[in-house]
């Protein structure tokens, strides 16, 4: 069974990195047209990434437990 | 323009829209691979549960093939063995179901966040760091930026002509600064006639480069505009703050002030920073309209050191001089 953990890992490194650019530009840029971009485009992303990298690492979980179950 | 950035560092801007740029290329490869993963591990374990069917049911049509000499417990213990290994790996596969159809939903909604929405995000931070381009480079802000200072309402150029016609003056035995060494009053009548000429041409051009790009003036006692000239505010001190250029929309304050040759906006606001007029300005501006300003220096020459020779006229006016009384 193909190892999901290596992609998470990556995703979730991707996501750490954009996020660090996110609040080092956010820090510097406060106006309406930051408050816009924020919720036009950052928000949902910020709702969906944590989400999609968590149903990753439980789905990790749960072929690591069918491995083990398809080599007894 | 509708809105506006407020002046924040260009390359901050460029280096997010290059952060999202890679990262939406990162997250769909990724994303393309997990699927696939998710995909191939669920048939792989579909099929595994196919396997322990088909198990249970070979060990089960023994059982019931069986006659008095087989070992119908050993029989019975397989097909136990069997179920119990086939109910545990359906519930391990409905657990993977659910989260697969979840997964999959997740998926599909950052992958249209990364392959459609962050393409919108990046077209949008690029029009933005297009449109501040242009309204730092039309309005000449460039010292709001940290740029280098500027030479306020003139070009480098017209900098030059007129230095050059006050070392004409020279030539024509006007002596200038002789005249206002000893006679500080003309120089103040001078400086005061020549600050308000200067405030003249930067309001010009500040008009000239916010009509250029749409933006309506607000006079004094208007609520409605994006940006103000000589622009005055009620407010209960001696005298009401009179701002020489405000931006509504950024919330920037900028004052003309005189500077010596040489010094630089920045030397200016250092030394400005504590002034009265200052900070008049800004807590006008915070009580008026509940935002802290951006306050920023223009200059234009001092007359205290205009006659002073420049580095760049050093030994020239001399050379004009030889030139003229040679002819």
């Amino acid at each position: 069974m193909s190892d999901l953990s290596n992609l998470t890992n990556d995703l979730a490194a991707s996501w750490r990195s954009l996020i660090a650019e996110w609040s080092t530009t956010r820090q510097s840029w406060r106006d309406k047209i930051a408050d816009r971009f924020e919720r036009e485009f950052w928000e949902d992303l910020e709702r969906e990434m944590p989400r999609l990298l968590e149903i990753m690492a439980a789905m990790d979980d749960q072929f690591n437990r069918a491995d083990q179950m398809m080599r007894e | 323009m509708e809105e506006y950035l407020h002046v924040i560092s260009f390359e901050r801007l460029q280096d997010l829209e290059t952060a999202l740029g890679k990262f939406s290329a990162e997250v769909s490869e990724r994303i393309r691979s997990a699927r696939r993963t998710v995909g191939a591990n669920i048939d792989s374990f579909e099929e595994h549960c196919r396997h322990l069917d088909r198990n249970l049911r070979y060990w089960q049509d023994l059982y019931e093939s069986a006659d008095e000499d087989d070992d119908l417990g050993y029989l019975a213990y397989r097909c136990d063995q069997a179920a119990e290994r086939l109910v545990r790996a359906r519930s391990v596969k409905t657990g993977i179901e659910e989260l697969g159809q979840q997964f999959f939903r997740r998926s599909g909604s950052v992958n249209v966040i990364a392959e459609e929405r962050l393409i919108s995000a990046r077209s949008f931070l690029r029009q933005k760091i297009d449109e501040l381009n242009t309204y730092v480079n039309v309005a000449g802000l460039e010292a709001l930026d940290g740029g280098a200072p500027s030479t306020g309402p003139f070009t480098a150029a017209e900098v030059s002509n007129i230095q050059a016609a006050l070392k004409q003056s020279e030539i024509d035995e006007i002596e200038a600064k002789k005249v206002f060494e000893e006679n500080p009053a003309e120089r103040t009548g001078f400086g005061l006639l020549f600050g308000q000429f200067a405030h003249e041409r930067v309001q010009e051009k500040f008009r000239e480069c916010e009509r250029r790009i749409g933006r309506k003036e607000r006079k004094s006692g208007e609520t409605e505009g994006d940006f103000g000239i000589e622009f005055q505010i009620n407010y209960p001190v001696k005298n009401s703050p009179r701002y020489d250029y405000v931006d509504f929309a950024l919330d920037v304050i900028i004052d003309y002030k005189s500077a010596r040759r040489g010094e630089t906006e920045e030397e200016i606001a250092k030394k400005k920073r504590n002034s009265d007029q200052r900070r008049t300005h800004i807590r006008a501006y915070k009580k008026k309209f509940g935002v802290e300003p951006v306050y920023r220096y223009m200059t234009y020459q001092s007359v205290v050191n205009m006659f002073d020779e420049p580095e760049q006229f050093k030994g020239l006016i001399e050379n004009i001089k030889n030139d003229v009384r040679l002819k």
